[in-house]
């Protein structure tokens, strides 16, 4: 069981969130399909809670579905105290969840909860949502075909739809029974053969077992289909006899009680094989009393159509619910992953190392054929890279509930407005993107946005905004928070920083607008004068500004006092591999990441110019300060030479000249990290080994332009 | 550590260890040969802006990049010459690989517990976090290193007040 | 009258097994391909009732010579033989055009019933 708790953690993750989405949704504008992706939410948890035998979790969510059952049926009401309640379970679930160990501690909550849930669904009849079946073959005539599947119970709120489509259509609903022959071989390709016949009459909406578990070939000899459609039902019967090693096929008309107002359309004899079924045919009354009264054992207890289940199973048949088709994609464990890019990593340097070789020996079929390894080994790079991509929307749709939550805590009325969730980044900076935005979504909850009394004083609307945008830009993926609210004070940042000894009265009166600004990322600044319970004390800009550039990301500020403050993150698009420009100083070789690099120049001693004691050149007008790279990496003095190598370099909008000894040249590089004994060196982002094996450190540009050197 | 340190010394006499000695100047060192991965001829060390004084930079060990110290700058001795017998010793710290240069690799020994003691009295207050205890082999004096702080700990060590005056000449 | 039968198999072994079945279950076998090439080219010469197809052979494997017959001869009747662990190359193969399949090692039964089916 152990070994399927990480998958149940996973699924069971991204259910709680799609409730939690479903909830947020709702109580803007509830709709049905809430309800019904709630209820599905809700009903998958149960079942995969089930198997692992995790029983509070199962019975919180069997009442929850039941509830949200009810509901769908209009038979509760939808309104703030109820989207209270739910959110209560979730969380009450959530919690079970991150604590599966100790879950037993919550048992008195459970048992309370589910009582509130029960009370609330009124005298409203629950009943199971185990898939139940009829079992209308009490004679026994050998086969399963009498069998009629409680397909009421199995289908979901989608394929409901599709049946009322489907029944607009004048269409019906057909049961297909197939069984094999013993021992036939690869049944999975039988059951293709059988779905590709059946849906040359129409549409199967519905598999017992699930499309997966056929594909699995976890069943035994028999299967079922559920068929929309108009077909000729003799010669669906005949194509599905003529696939070899089936045995036996049955094809039944299904009455199915979709919602009471349905109206059945009359049964015609139109198929032969129903015959039986049609005189004994039950009215739909009495059918779905049977139903609704089912108490006789499941088809999965009591017979081999489904082979017991294991949780794997159960989870692949939650996500594929409402899917009929294959699934498209698998789930691979990171580290295999991650495996994989390291060796693509490895791969790309010893190609470089390749080409270099290649170049002297001036041979133009080995040229050609390097040329082609190196276009294979880009894609190949791409390729390896895309699989890690995830979209933003891991890290987006954990915020409209914490910012409703705070909203209600702080009595602000808030809304947040999500755009570009879609845009896709490396999974590993996803996993560190999360922090600093609930850091910034926070702060501008908290100091940000204005009360109401205030906003409607100063002539705002009274419901403050936050917009939470990313898009892509080049190799990078910009994030972006924005909020209307009061904006930030440069002044006041410059008073503050004063006061705090960030800056000297001499700093305080060079800087100016934009640099004020960028005085709250420096440690020890915080612009809240209470410590509020959201920011906290102790976590500032400056570990927001830290933990971006951890991943060779910058953040930008804008603010407009009165109007609102803008927080830019610019990260890179995946971490393991970057292109790099190798210069040479004081001997050893180094790597500025070339997202850094603006341009490379030679200039003359007369080019450089002194300003207060620091180096600077004019370039097109605009004035870079000029360091020597040895100088600032405490490696050496700077030499007067008849010429210096340039690299213009820029990080946010700070913009500096180093001076190197050499221009080696661009590389692609893997980036690794220092040990830990050694991993927190300002201007330092990690260090690569080259071709040769030797060990080159990657600059941390923004590190290096740090620390008002200008 | 100081379980370690208290079961080094208070193992019964048929106990033994195994340590890899090495020498730095005029003494002789020992590490628990548990904690040593490999020993390898100096190689060339990238050095690392802005780190301790004592961190001779990092260097590639088999696509991993570690931190190597010179051990020497670690006590605060004469730098010395590289030559054909330095050495850097792979350690792992913390379930991380450091390097540690140092003059020569002497052997590999055994060394009963019995003849191990705690560090001198008059300098265990100051450097208890960097030794384990001194070993005697007839007229050989080894320092027994406690390598788990041999990164971390920031404070100097001057080793003239470690060793134990002129017993330690060989 | 006994159905024309094409074997088409790398194997002499299975294409002897295949031909000592069929014939005794009243088949005809017309010609024996060794590969998915030789069947295409003995395919529009011959033009058999029933085709019977490995997947791995040499040269062209199954599922092309499927698709080619089937361009040739949409009406083309052709069963895949196949071994265990080939699903997606039967599932390749059904989705190409062949009718039915069966699995390696066959039963003689098997076979006749998938002959059947797919012969009418």
């Amino acid at each position: 069981m152990e070994e399927y708790r990480d998958l149940f953690l996973a699924e069971a993750n991204d259910y709680l969130q799609s409730l939690n989405r479903c909830l947020l949704e709702m109580e803007k504008t509830p709709k049905g399909e809430q309800l019904t992706e709630m209820f599905r939410a809700a009903h998958s948890l149960k079942g995969m809670a089930g198997t692992m035998g995790y029983d509070l979790i199962s019975g919180l969510t069997h009442e929850m579905e039941s509830l949200l059952d009810q509901l769908r049926s209009g038979e509760a009401a939808v309104d703030k105290d109820f989207t209270n309640l739910l959110f209560d379970a979730v969380d009450l679930v959530q919690l079970l969840v991150d604590n599966l160990e100790s879950q037993d501690n919550f048992s008195a909550e459970v048992k309370a909860l589910e009582k509130k849930l029960q009370d609330w669904g009124k005298q409203g009849q629950i009943h199971e949502h185990l898939p139940p079946v009829r079992d209308e073959q009490s004679a026994g005539d050998g086969g399963a075909g009498g069998k009629r599947i409680a397909w009421e119970d199995l289908i979901n709120e989608f394929e409901k739809e599709m049946l009322k489509d489907a029944f607009s259509r004048g269409e019906k609903v057909y049961q297909i029974y197939i069984c094999l022959r013993r021992g036939s071989l690869l049944k999975s390709v039988r059951a293709f053969m059988v779905l590709k016949n059946t849906e040359k009459q129409g549409e199967v909406i519905k598999t017992l077992p699930s499309i997966p578990d056929l594909e699995e070939e976890t069943f035994d000899r028999e299967f079922f289909l559920l068929l929309i459609g108009k077909p000729d039902i003799a010669s669906l019967t005949q194509s599905l006899e003529n696939i070899s090693e089936v045995e036996k096929v049955e094809i039944t008309k299904v009455q199915m009680n979709i919602e009471p107002k349905f109206e059945e359309a009359t049964l015609q004899g139109d198929f032969p094989t129903d015959r039986a079924n049609m005189q004994k045919r039950p009215t739909n009354m009495e059918e779905v009393a049977s139903l609704k009264g089912a108490s006789s054992p499941s088809v999965l207890e009591n017979s081999n159509v489904v082979p017991e289940m294991d949780i794997s199973q159960v989870i692949k048949r939650a996500r594929t619910a409402s899917n009929r088709t294959a699934e498209k994609t698998i789930r691979v464990e990171t580290a295999k992953l991650d495996n994989l890019v390291n060796l693509v990593g490895e791969l790309i340097i010893n190609r470089t190392r390749v080409i270099e070789l290649g170049k002297k020996i001036e041979d133009e079929l080995l040229e050609d054929s390097l040329e082609q390894l190196e276009r294979i080994t880009a894609e190949l790079q791409s390729a390896v890279m895309t699989l890690r991509m995830v979209p933003i929307k891991q890290v987006f749709d954990r915020f409209p509930r914490m910012v409703r939550d705070l909203s209600v805590e702080k009595q602000k009325e808030i809304e947040l407005i999500i755009s570009g969730e879609e845009t896709e980044l490396d999974r590993t900076l996803v996993n560190q993107v999360g922090d600093p935005l609930v850091h910034l979504l926070r702060n501008a909850i908290d100091h940000g946005l204005e009360d109401r009394e205030e906003r409607v004083k100063k002539g705002k609307d009274p419901v403050g905004k936050i917009y939470l945008e990313a898009h892509h830009e080049g190799s990078h993926v910009v994030v972006s928070v924005e909020d209307d609210g009061r904006g930030i004070d440069p002044a006041i940042i410059k008073d503050k920083a004063l006061e705090k000894n960030i800056i000297s009265p001499e700093e305080a009166d060079k800087i100016g607008r934009e640099e004020a600004l960028r005085l709250i990322f420096r440690s020890g600044f915080s612009t809240s004068r209470e410590v509020t319970d959201i920011s906290g004390r102790g976590v500032g800009m400056d570990v927001v500004k830290a933990s971006i550039e951890a991943i060779n990301g910058t953040v930008e500020v804008k603010s407009e006092p009165g109007r609102g403050c803008k927080f830019v993150l610019r990260l890179p698009l995946t971490l393991a591999i970057i292109r790099t420009l190798m210069v040479e100083s004081s001997k050893e070789v180094y790597a500025v990441p070339i997202e850094a690099v603006r341009e490379n120049l030679y200039i003359e001693p007369q080019d450089i110019k002194t300003i207060q004691g620091g180096k600077v050149i004019t370039l097109r007008e605009e004035v870079l300060p000029l360091y020597s790279l040895k100088e600032i990496l405490g490696m050496g003095k700077f030499e007067e030479q008849d010429i210096y190598p340039v690299v213009v370099v820029q990080a946010g909008d700070k913009k500096a000249g180093f001076i190197v000894d050499e221009l080696l040249g661009q590389q692609e590089v893997v980036i690794k990290s220092l040990s830990k004994f050694v991993n927190d060196i300002k201007g330092i982002a990690g260090a690569t080994v080259l071709g040769d094996g030797r060990v080159t450190l990657i600059l941390d540009v923004a590190g290096l332009l740090e620390d008002g050197r200008f | 550590m100081t379980n370690n340190k208290d079961a080094l010394s208070n193992k019964d006499a048929v106990s033994e260890v195994q340590m890899v000695a090495f020498r730095l100047e005029n003494e002789e060192f020992a590490i628990d040969i548990h904690q040593v991965r490999e020993v390898l001829k100096i190689t060339q060390v990238t050095p690392l802006p802005q780190s301790a004084h004592f961190i001779e930079g990092i260097i590639n060990l088999r696509g991993e990049v570690i931190p190597v110290v010179d051990l020497r700058k670690r006590f605060e001795l004469p730098s010395g010459e590289r030559n054909d017998q330095t050495r850097i010793i792979i350690v792992e710290i913390q379930d991380s690989n450091v390097g540690l240069i140092v003059d020569s690799v002497t052997e590999v020994m055994r060394l009963s517990s019995s003849l191990i003691q705690p560090p001198p009295s008059k300098v265990a207050g100051t450097r208890t976090d960097l030794i384990q205890g001194v070993g005697k082999i007839s007229d050989r004096l080894l320092i027994i290193l406690d390598l788990n702080r041999i990164l971390t700990s920031e404070e100097k060590i001057a080793l003239e007040e470690v060793t134990l005056g002129e017993n330690m000449e060989v | 009258m006994g159905k024309r039968i094409l074997i088409t198999d790398d194997t002499a072994f299975m294409r002897m097994t295949l031909r000592n079945v069929l014939e005794k279950n009243g088949y005809e076998v017309v010609a024996e391909a060794e590969d998915g090439l030789q069947a295409v080219e003995m395919y529009s010469d011959i033009r058999p009732d029933l085709v019977t197809m490995d997947i791995t052979m040499p040269r062209m494997d199954g599922i092309e010579a499927i698709k080619r017959i089937m361009a040739i001869d949409p009406d083309a009747r052709i069963i895949v033989v196949s071994a265990m662990g080939q699903k997606a190359l039967v599932i390749e193969a059904l989705n190409s055009g062949a009718k039915d399949f069966i699995v390696k090692p066959f039963q003689p039964d098997r076979i006749v019933e998938a002959l059947q089916k797919v012969g009418g």
